[in-house]
């Protein structure tokens, strides 16, 4: 499964990209922003795409938003990783078409479980 | 007929008031006939005019008009608690104020005797506050991610043994890691219920399916303590809460029972009947037990019995106080039976839902019109039903378009809750009957509906001002309603929302 994550974070980056590596089905191609999420998506063949919800310039909710009505992307889930909890948040995010919130802090032990789980797959 | 004292006396009672309200600092009226008959310099400088130029007024003209429905409902509730409004002054402008309005004689006349006070600068705060605590906890959660995550990674030995030493010190900060993260949870639920920011979405439960699904999932750690579970069920009547909210006092209230139970133990869990209209769940521990002291402080913030034993037992000293504003919010009530070597009972009560029929009330005779729910569902009426009571609203309801059209040909209500499924035909036949009708053609419907409009509904009627979608949150619906009965409609939000 092809996976493509952005968050501005270096260092949650680095933890992804270890927690993620545990499940050897998963390859998994990492950003730092929303802009780069956008050009990555519409270039790659991504399975889905893991967003950070908070992100200077375009953050994760004007992404999905740009990535869910843009046909070439349009029909790639996502799910966001999020450090904000509230109801109202959640409800944002999947309304513009996310399929799940993951929270931030995360156990990565279980994150790659976690994301399949909200993927289906 | 109250008898009206000699001139004297009146004389008399008339100055000690002007004196008394001369000297406060809050604003303060005297209505009759809902028109200001007295008020005091304080009031008058609060709204921005001379004390001559509001006698004669009415209570109205210093309401914001999104407002006055809601203080024309708090009147008719008759009671005596603060309640929040935006007042308005003489030049229109708007600011947040508390009135507390209480039923007096004056000068031989039923009156009401209003306070007002200004309360822009407590809302500001409090917007500040939660604006902080949201801010403080994001900008901690982010390098709690980091921390956490290198922690789980090298604790799990994902990147290469570790010498054991090591591992044990990774454990401990993976562990008060843990801790600070649910604190810092903790921190923001009680904020958020406590600033009454939770949008509830009340429902009617099955208390014994919570109960078991709460069990199961706390089954694990019970083995580690090496705790065992036992339920007790006495009741199986449906209770009105929020499912979420409720699983998660449960538990609180549970792992709490394991982790202060000796090896070998039981936790009895029973749900059974509570005061009258009330179920109630109580949670039994074979524990060491609590003195009457300490029980009186049990439910405050960060308050530990034996802080260093909490600490090694993971706890963050808020559980209890969350819980007893969860239960609180829903309208029950939360307390504790314990004696020392004997173990310990917590137990909390929850509103059952009614039965039907207790709702609808209000005959023909009742001055202030209510609100119609024309649902079918029984369950779902009488959440409604709830929720609708506790805002002040007298509902009637109807369970078929039959039954809705009788209670219309009744009396007209101030709005109608409409399901669109009813056994006798569609929501739209309703809309019809509505527009058609003489004296019906301006009350406001909301829509409560499984699914969203296939098409812009008010090309359809423009009587639907809202159309929720079940479920929906207890604010939400009760904001559609406000905004409904003040005939407030913002197209954006009349086309579709969802909690």
């Amino acid at each position: 499964m092809r996976l493509l994550c952005a968050d501005d974070e270096e260092d949650i980056r680095t933890i992804l990209q270890l927690a993620l590596s545990l499940d050897p089905e998963l390859e998994v191609e990492l950003v730092d922003s929303g802009e780069a999420a956008l050009l990555r998506a519409r270039a790659g063949r991504f399975d889905a795409i893991l967003l950070d919800g908070m992100m200077p310039g375009l953050d994760g909710y004007e992404t999905c938003r740009r990535l869910k009505a843009d046909p070439a992307t349009a029909s790639v889930p996502v799910v966001f990783l999020t450090a904000k909890t509230q109801r109202s948040e959640v409800e944002q995010a999947l309304t513009l078409g996310a399929v799940a919130c993951l929270v931030k802090p995360f156990d990565p032990m279980t994150l790659a479980a976690d994301l399949r789980a909200a993927l289906g797959r | 007929m109250v008898s009206q004292g000699s001139g004297g006396e009146r004389e008399e009672r008339d100055g000690l008031f002007r004196l008394l309200s001369s000297a406060a600092s809050e604003g303060i009226i005297i209505l009759g006939d809902l028109h200001i008959v007295e008020a005091n310099n304080a009031f008058a400088r609060l709204f921005g005019c001379a004390v001559g130029g509001v006698i004669g007024q009415p209570l109205a003209s210093f309401i914001a008009p999104e407002f006055r429905e809601s203080v024309a409902r708090h009147i008719a509730s008759s009671s005596e608690k603060p309640h929040d409004v935006r007042g308005r002054r003489k030049d229109g402008s708007t600011f947040d104020i508390e009135i507390i309005i209480k039923r007096i004689v004056y000068r031989g006349e039923p009156s009401l005797g209003c306070v007002l006070r200004d309360i822009s600068e407590r809302k500001e705060i409090d917007r500040l506050k939660s604006e902080f605590v949201s801010i403080v906890s994001h900008e901690l959660r982010t390098p709690l991610t980091s921390i956490r995550g290198s922690l789980g990674l090298m604790e799990a030995g994902a990147v290469g043994d570790l010498p054991p030493k090591a591992r044990e010190l990774t454990r401990i900060a993976r562990q008060n890691a843990d801790r600070l993260i649910r604190l810092i949870n903790d921190i923001l639920d009680l904020e958020k219920i406590e600033a009454g920011k939770i949008q509830l979405q009340i429902a009617a439960l099955d208390a014994s399916d919570l109960v078991e699904s709460t069990v199961a999932e706390l089954r694990g750690m019970a083995e580690l303590y090496k705790v065992s579970f036992e339920m007790d069920v006495a009741c199986c009547e449906p209770l009105a809460g929020d499912r979420d909210r409720v699983v998660q006092i449960l538990t609180n209230l549970l792992s709490n029972a394991v982790k202060f139970s000796p090896e070998g133990g039981t936790v009895r869990v029973s749900i059974g009947p509570g005061s009258a209209g009330y179920l109630r769940f109580a949670v039994r521990d074979q524990g060491q037990g609590i003195s009457r002291e300490q029980q009186g402080r049990l439910f405050a913030r960060f308050e530990q019995l034996e802080a260093a034993n909490t600490r090694r037992r993971g706890g963050t000293g808020l559980g209890l106080a969350i819980s007893r504003s969860l239960v609180e919010q829903q309208g029950g009530r939360i307390g504790v039976e314990s004696s020392p070597g004997v173990g310990s009972e917590f137990w909390f009560e929850l509103p059952l839902v009614p039965a039907p029929g207790v709702h609808e009330i209000r005959g023909a005779e009742d001055a202030a019109p209510g609100v119609l729910v024309v649902e079918d569902d029984d369950a779902v009426a009488r959440v409604l039903g709830i929720i609708l009571h506790r805002a002040g609203h007298s509902v009637t309801r109807a369970n078929s378009l039959a039954e809705a059209r009788a209670a219309l040909a009744a009396r007209c209500p101030s709005a109608i809750l409409l399901d669109m499924k009813l056994p006798d035909g569609s929501g739209f036949d309703l809309l019809d009957h509505i527009v058609e009708t003489p004296g019906l053609e301006k009350v406001p419907v909301v829509v409560l509906s499984g699914v969203e409009p296939a098409f812009d509904h008010r090309t359809r009627s423009d009587r639907i001002v809202e159309w929720l979608i079940k479920p929906f949150a207890e604010r939400e619906l009760l904001r559609a309603l406000s905004d409904a009965i003040a005939g407030r409609t913002d197209p954006r939000r009349a086309r579709r929302r969802s909690a």
